[in-house]
Parts: structure tokens; C-alpha cells; sequence
């Protein structure tokens, strides 16, 4: 099978997922909002 | 606020490719969609800074990688550890039956190591040329020339 052969069959795979519907963009805001939430709070510098 | 509507449809326009490419290297659609998800996630708490990157998508590419790239040595730290406590022996990889319909081609893909598999995904899915890869796997051109052309397992 030669290069591009293998490229084609990459694609032909790839073609239905790369359709694949995304869930709203409010699923991933609430997900970013929820890592913000876990992050803990920055500690201040320790002096020497 | 100015980039609430930028990002909606960046998000939109790039979500299947990646989602593709996480499917490749893990070989299920379902945890393929929760890395893109968590990718983009991360993205948006940075996204006033990523917006003004050239190509942002590549960021994305990179993050979920290393996300898939975890979440797949994590999977088969489980399998193997569930294996051991059946006394079985160990599996592979995903089985027929996993999420995706399991072609020949992913049969093959998911025998190969999870850097291995990284390599031929973003060449063949992700069309990138070996500097870009070796750039994105941090590995040096040659390794991944190497990795591509050992990529023989499928012509057999």
C-alpha cells in the first residue's frame, strides 16, 4: 500500500467522526468555569 | 466579551477534527469526545490569549493529545491490573466493539504503542509534515521519520 493509499484510508475513516455534531458551546463554558472553580488559590511568594 | 462569539465558532469548526484524532489514537468515540471536550475547555479559560495565536487549533491538537496520551496509559494501567486480578492475560488494547466499528486499520493502529499510534495519526489524520510532529511529540525529526516508515505494519 502506498502512502497516499494509507492517507485514504485515514480519511475514509476519519470522515463520520470528523462530522461528529458538537454539544453546545455551554457544555464547554461550564466545564472551563468548573476547572477555574477546582484550581486552588495561587500562593503568595515565601521570602528567604 | 469580544471573543465570546469567536470562540463559538472556532470551537464549532474544529471540534470533529480533533475528536477524530483522539478516536484514532484511543480507539473509542466516546472517551475520543470527552478528551476534545476537556481540550476546548482549557482553551476557553485561555482564550483571550489563544485568540490572538496564528493557529490556535494547533494548541488544541497538542493539549488533547497529551490529555488522549494520558487517559490511554491510564485505560491500560486498568485493563492490565484487571487482568492480573482475573489471572488472565493481558489485552492489547481496546476490543471489537469499543465505541467505534473496529476496522482493519484501527485493528492495526491500536496493536501499535500509544507514541507510536501518536506519530501516524497526526502525519496521516492531522496532515503534518515530520518537523511539525517531532515539534508537537517533543522527539527529534529522525525518530519520527523512523516511527512513519516503520509504518509498514499496515502495507502487509
Amino acid at each position: 500500500m502506498t502512502d497516499q493509499q494509507l492517507r485514504e484510508q485515514f480519511d475514509d475513516w476519519a470522515r463520520p467522526l470528523r462530522g461528529t455534531v458538537p454539544p453546545p458551546v455551554t457544555v464547554i463554558r461550564r466545564r472551563a468555569r468548573q476547572r477555574t472553580a477546582r484550581r486552588p488559590p495561587r500562593l503568595p511568594p515565601r521570602w528567604p | 466579551m469580544r471573543h465570546r462569539g469567536e470562540f463559538g465558532d472556532f470551537y464549532e469548526a474544529n471540534y470533529g477534527r480533533i475528536v477524530a484524532m483522539t478516536a484514532a489514537l484511543l480507539g473509542d468515540r466516546h472517551e475520543a469526545e470527552d478528551v476534545a471536550q476537556e481540550a476546548f475547555a482549557r482553551a476557553l479559560t485561555r482564550w483571550s490569549r489563544l485568540a490572538g495565536y496564528e493557529l490556535p487549533e494547533a494548541w488544541v491538537r497538542r493539549v488533547a493529545l497529551r490529555i488522549a496520551i494520558d487517559s490511554g496509559r491510564r485505560r491500560r494501567r486498568a485493563r492490565a491490573t484487571a487482568a492480573r486480578l482475573e489471572g488472565q492475560r493481558q489485552s492489547p488494547g481496546p476490543e471489537p466493539g469499543d465505541a467505534i466499528g473496529f476496522t482493519a486499520l484501527e485493528a492495526a493502529l491500536l496493536r501499535l504503542p500509544l507514541r507510536e499510534r501518536e506519530v501516524l495519526v497526526l502525519h496521516y489524520l492531522a496532515d503534518l509534515p515530520v518537523e511539525a510532529i517531532a515539534r508537537d511529540c517533543g522527539l527529534p525529526p529522525g525518530t519520527v521519520k523512523t516511527r512513519l516508515a516503520a509504518s509498514t505494519w499496515s502495507r502487509n
